[in-house]
């Protein structure tokens, strides 16, 4: 890897941090995921769940707070243009993921509404909880698949 | 409108110049990322992108980027 990647400049700083916000999302889809699932399992199994939850909120926590602190105290005014620019292909994949996970959301909703009036329906907190994973692990994985690296291309190439 | 894609010179510009992505990327502020693909046509690059690029290499924009069915 060349030591200009290694040394990193705000525009790498900002597509690195973007995929982490991502995989942070996708964390916190899975702890709704699991509580959602909480719903169909024996008391015992749900307390097993319960830690994974756990184990999953402090992953994104861990993920994300370094994003926080980052912009708060570590980002070089001069380089707050270059950071928070939407110019960039990784910008672009996340847009793009966002959109595919509106799409997928409204269709689930639409979907969830129609469960919803049927005879022995759910707590409304599962509903929320499935939206929520649906809409958060959609939204990560598409921009997870979106962004992959085409491979560096040196001057040989 | 047309669905007449984007085609550029980045690569042969980088060579004459003997830059890497990577060179390219940090002189215009940009991730590598971002020049890696827009180079095989995963990106079409903003105005501004195209017009830093162009500025980089002291060059009209024209000779960098064309619509693929100019021939």
């Amino acid at each position: 890897m060349p030591s200009s990647i290694t040394s990193a400049s705000p525009a790498e700083a900002k597509d690195r941090h973007i995929r982490m916000a991502a995989l942070g999302l996708l964390l916190i889809a899975l702890k709704f995921g699991l509580d959602a699932t909480a719903h169909f399992v024996s008391p015992q199994t749900a307390e097993l769940l319960d830690y994974g939850t756990i184990a999953a909120s402090i992953g994104a926590v861990l993920l994300i707070l370094p994003l926080v602190f980052y912009k708060v105290f570590r980002l070089d005014p001069r380089d707050r243009a270059v950071y928070f620019s939407d110019q960039s292909f990784a910008m672009d994949a996340l847009k793009r993921a966002q959109v595919f996970s509106w799409s997928v959301t409204f269709l689930l909703l639409v979907f969830l509404e129609i469960l919803v009036d049927e005879p022995g329906a759910l707590a409304p907190e599962f509903y929320l909880q499935v939206a929520l994973t649906v809409m958060l692990g959609s939204a990560a994985v598409a921009f997870l698949v979106l962004s992959r690296d085409p491979g560096e291309e040196g001057l040989d190439a | 409108m047309p669905d007449a894609g984007l085609e550029n010179r980045i690569r042969v510009f980088r060579a004459e110049h003997r830059m890497t992505q990577a060179d390219l990327a940090r002189a215009i502020g940009v991730s590598r990322k971002t020049i890696s693909t827009i180079e095989v046509g995963r990106f079409v690059p903003s105005t501004v992108i195209a017009l830093l690029i162009a500025r980089h290499f002291d060059v009209p924009v024209e000779e960098i980027f064309s619509l693929a069915d100019e021939g």
